[in-house]
């Protein structure tokens, strides 16, 4: 499934990075992103990570076992897995760095975890045939075990040679001794017309050309022996080719017979090498099996948006983990500026696009369930589109968004850049609809008209989950949606503080007092603000804030 | 004074053959240098690896200097070569494949093989920085101390400062009707290559600064001296006229990286400094003349750099590879 937004909104890709599988099949698997809405293939890829943490942990005293399967992987090359009648040769040394590597590996894991990966003996034969050619397991040519004629071709060319070097080494004396012309490896000289005052008199041996006005092009003429010797090797390479060529369209047939193995060879080292890359990376940044069985609600506990732990850890701030529970089908969440709600958002996202990318989770526990898309509504980074303001964006996501079934689907504030009332309205419709259509609470102060029934046929009325982050209060509060807040700014705490002028001290300040939990949500307004104390806490004239809380205070 | 090509200035080394121009005398010189090399290492009774590479492949027939169809390399038994499968086995060297090479071009993927027999190689080449930089990462690994050359393409020497330590052997045609220009692009080569390392410390937080904005200004003054700025990117004649008036002193990556004429490197950093971060050794600069007196060329081109690096024809009768004068 596509999941470009949320990707970016949940800023996967610099983890992304991290996930390093070694072989070409791997590779392009990472490359693909691919994020999987079929159960069966999201528990078969756990199941496999499982497999390959228990081999790990099992050889974790085998350093050079361990080290040395990563270089089997590492050196296997793609395949050309199509059936041809010739292969050329460097595809017959893919085919057999391949094998060497892929018997190397087998070599060097326990039975049972190869046989659990369907990592079991291929293409024995062939193997047994290329290994005939080449100096070492990983190389290739054709010897002269392949053919009957092979040797005997090659003997008569390594005699051809040298009879022809020493033609030309007898020739190259001769002219050097007599005319004092010295190649020295050289196929031509150009040579100064005075020290070839009778250029006629090399005509036996040499050709002589003008150069330029002071200079002679001389190149050594072949004699009639050599000419012979010359044309009886092109003979010879011809017939070296011939044969080879038989030998290629022999090995070829092998290679043909031994494809479906090989197919599965690549298939069962492409399954093991993602599997390993998931181990480690579950290893390196202590990640979870996410559990797909909790049938109603998502539950995180102890989550860590690693992006946003990292970066807490580069400037030396606190990172508070994310446990909550999502039982709803709309989930309303506010809090302050700088409260972590749009955090939370991404949390969320960063999780579940890990476990349905068939990873493993960043959190001490984190129970969902498969959605079929996993979307995002907002303004990303960065991105404008012509004619369209921030708001025009929402909507034309929203659009796309809308028609979906069984969906997670994240809204970053929507509306917050058109007027409050309008947006309170447009948000209360839509966290509704996510909600399912229930009467009109007569709890509410202003009950809410009747929704019309065309509109109640197009509701999601499946398992999508909406989250809502929201500035917006006003919006509508329905009993079968859930609203929390981010608990925000200890005012006590942060009245008491004095944290400099710097920003990177006031920005720590707030992070020492913001507590980034996700707390029930209550209608009725509180009489502090936590954008003002934040305003106060960045620097903002103490006589403005004041003034500020004046009016909030004044406010119905 | 007299002067000879010391052909253990390649051994062990990864020298690039390049020059300005088609047929001006590159694969001539690289064969003539490998044929020393050769003689030397017979003499010298060792048996050092040799891998001849290219970039691409030079699809020219006729060799400038000759007049002849362009020779294929010649191999000896163990010799490493970069080629394609359609010529892999022509030259009758039956190879061996030990290597492929990332990445694939207009004649199919490239590989590193070793001949198991003398013959001839049609070198054929990745055309990217990466399949070039990769094959050479693989023999350097693989082959302890292996000596390689480099065929390198005409006028792209950006090739030469993606591989660590490579060095450089220019060459280039002077006949009577292009004198003056050749002469103009020795000067101005040799004026890169004796770029002074820009100063260490202020040089890297200038650069780091310049690549977190990459796009936003051309060139980012450093913290400590306000007349230092430093180049990510290249040095063009739009991008040196939008240099602040407060830059003095310039450091660019490598000479690579600078797209001037003498005349614009001359006009553009009057009163300014050029600072190069990484330095590229040459080797040779090396003078196919062709109807012009190799004295006269010599006297053009008085610059102690150019004269202790200078060589002409590699192919003169008087002695091989000879910067006689």
């Amino acid at each position: 499934m596509t999941v470009h937004d949320a990707w970016s909104f949940a800023q996967l890709e610099d983890f992304w990075r991290c996930y390093e599988p070694l072989t070409p099949w791997g590779r392009d698997e990472v490359g693909r992103r691919a994020v999987f809405n079929d159960a069966a293939t999201i528990n078969h890829r756990h199941d496999d990570i499982a497999a390959a943490i228990g081999w790990l942990e099992a050889a974790a005293q085998d350093v050079v076992g361990l080290d040395r399967v990563s270089y089997h992987l590492k050196r296997l090359p793609r395949l050309p897995l199509v059936p041809k009648d010739e292969y050329e040769q460097l595809e017959l040394f893919q085919f057999k760095k391949f094998l060497a590597n892929y018997r190397g590996l087998l070599q060097r894991l326990p039975a049972a975890v190869a046989a659990g990966f369907g990592l079991v003996p291929a293409g024995r034969e062939l193997a047994t045939a290329l290994d005939m050619g080449g100096s070492d397991a990983e190389t290739f040519f054709l010897a002269d075990a392949y053919h009957p004629d092979l040797a005997a071709l090659r003997s008569d060319l390594r005699g051809l040679d040298d009879e022809l070097l020493a033609s030309l080494e007898h020739q190259t004396g001769l002219v050097e001794r007599e005319f004092g012309l010295v190649f020295a490896g050289r196929e031509f000289l150009v040579a100064d017309r005075q020290l070839l005052p009778d250029p006629l008199s090399l005509a036996a041996h040499c050709s002589v050309e003008p150069y330029d006005d002071a200079a002679y092009l001389v190149r050594l003429l072949p004699n009639a022996a050599r000419l012979a010797l010359a044309t009886r090797r092109e003979s010879l390479l011809a017939a070296e080719q011939a044969t080879e060529n038989e030998v290629l369209r022999r090995l070829s047939g092998l290679v043909v017979d031994a494809l479906p193995a090989l197919c599965s060879a690549v298939q069962a080292v492409t399954r093991f090498d993602l599997a390993r890359a998931g181990a480690v990376l579950a290893g390196r940044f202590a990640l979870v099996r996410p559990d797909f069985d909790a049938a109603t609600a998502v539950r995180v506990r102890d989550g860590r948006f690693l992006p946003c732990q990292l970066e807490c850890q580069r400037l030396g701030l606190a990172y508070q983990p994310l446990s909550t529970e999502f039982g709803a089908p709309a989930v309303v969440l506010f809090g302050s500026n700088m409260g972590g709600k749009t955090v939370v958002l991404k949390s969320l996202l960063f999780f579940q696009l890990l476990a349905q990318a068939g990873l493993y989770v960043p959190a001490a526990a984190f129970q969902t369930r498969v959605f079929d898309h996993i979307e995002y509504v907002g303004e990303l980074a960065g991105e404008r589109l012509a004619g369209l303001s921030g708001f025009g964006f929402e909507i034309w996501r929203f659009q796309r968004v809308w028609p979906l079934r069984n969906a997670l689907i994240a809204f970053d504030e929507l509306a917050r850049t058109t007027g409050s009332h309008e947006a309170e309205a447009l948000l209360s419709a839509i966290v509704e609809a996510y909600a399912r259509p229930l009467p009109a609470s007569p709890r509410l102060a202003n009950p809410r008209p009747a929704m019309p029934t065309d509109l109640v046929a197009k509701l999601p009325a499946d398992r999508t989950l909406a989250l809502f982050t929201t500035h917006f209060r006003g919006v509508a509060r329905l009993p079968a949606a859930l609203y929390l807040r981010m608990e925000g700014l200890d005012h006590q705490a942060a009245c008491l503080s004095d944290d400099g002028g710097r920003l990177e001290e006031r920005l720590a300040g707030i992070n020492r007092h913001m507590r980034y939990r996700l707390v029930a949500d209550q209608p009725e307004r509180s009489d502090s603000s936590d954008a003002l104390a934040i305003a106060a806490m960045l620097g903002l004239d103490c006589a403005l804030v004041e003034r500020a809380q004046a009016y909030f205070q004044s406010q119905p | 004074m007299k002067r000879a090509f010391d052909p253990a200035a390649l051994t062990g080394q990864v020298t690039f053959v390049t020059g300005p121009e088609k047929n001006c005398g590159k694969t001539s010189f690289l064969l003539a240098a490998l044929a020393a090399w050769r003689q030397a290492r017979a003499e010298a009774g060792r048996s050092w690896p040799l891998a001849l590479l290219t970039v691409g492949y030079d699809g020219e027939v006729r060799d400038w200097l000759s007049g002849q169809r362009k020779p294929g390399a010649p191999l000896q038994v163990g010799d490493y070569y970069i080629t394609v499968e359609r010529f892999l086995r022509a030259g009758g060297c039956c190879p061996e494949i030990v290597a492929l090479v990332p990445g694939s071009g207009a004649l199919g993927r490239c590989c590193i093989a070793r001949a198991t027999r003398p013959g001839l190689a049609a070198l054929v080449g990745p055309e990217g920085n990466a399949g070039l930089g990769a094959a050479i990462a693989w023999l350097r690994a693989e082959l302890a101390g292996c000596t390689i050359l480099v065929d390198g393409a005409i006028n792209r020497i950006t090739q030469l400062a993606a591989v660590p330590d490579a060095r450089l052997a220019y060459v280039l045609r002077l006949d009577r009707a292009g004198l003056n220009r050749a002469v103009e692009r020795l000067q101005r080569l040799a004026l890169l290559l004796q770029l002074p390392a820009a100063p260490a410390g202020e040089t890297a937080l200038a650069l780091e600064a310049a690549a977190d904005q990459a796009g936003a200004a051309i060139a980012d003054q450093a913290s400590a001296d306000p007349a230092l700025y430093s180049l990510a990117d290249a040095l063009t004649s739009e991008s040196l006229q939008r240099l602040p008036a407060a830059c003095r002193r310039l450091v660019v990556e490598d000479f690579t990286k600078i797209f001037l004429t003498a005349a614009e490197l001359r006009a553009g950093l009057a009163g300014r400094q050029l600072y190069s971060r990484a330095a590229i050794e040459c080797v040779a600069l090396v003078a196919v003349t062709r109807g012009v007196d190799d004295d006269e060329v010599a006297r053009r081109l008085p610059d102690p750099f150019i004269q202790q690096r200078l060589l002409f024809n590699p192919y003169r009768l008087a002695e091989p590879l000879t910067g006689d004068r």
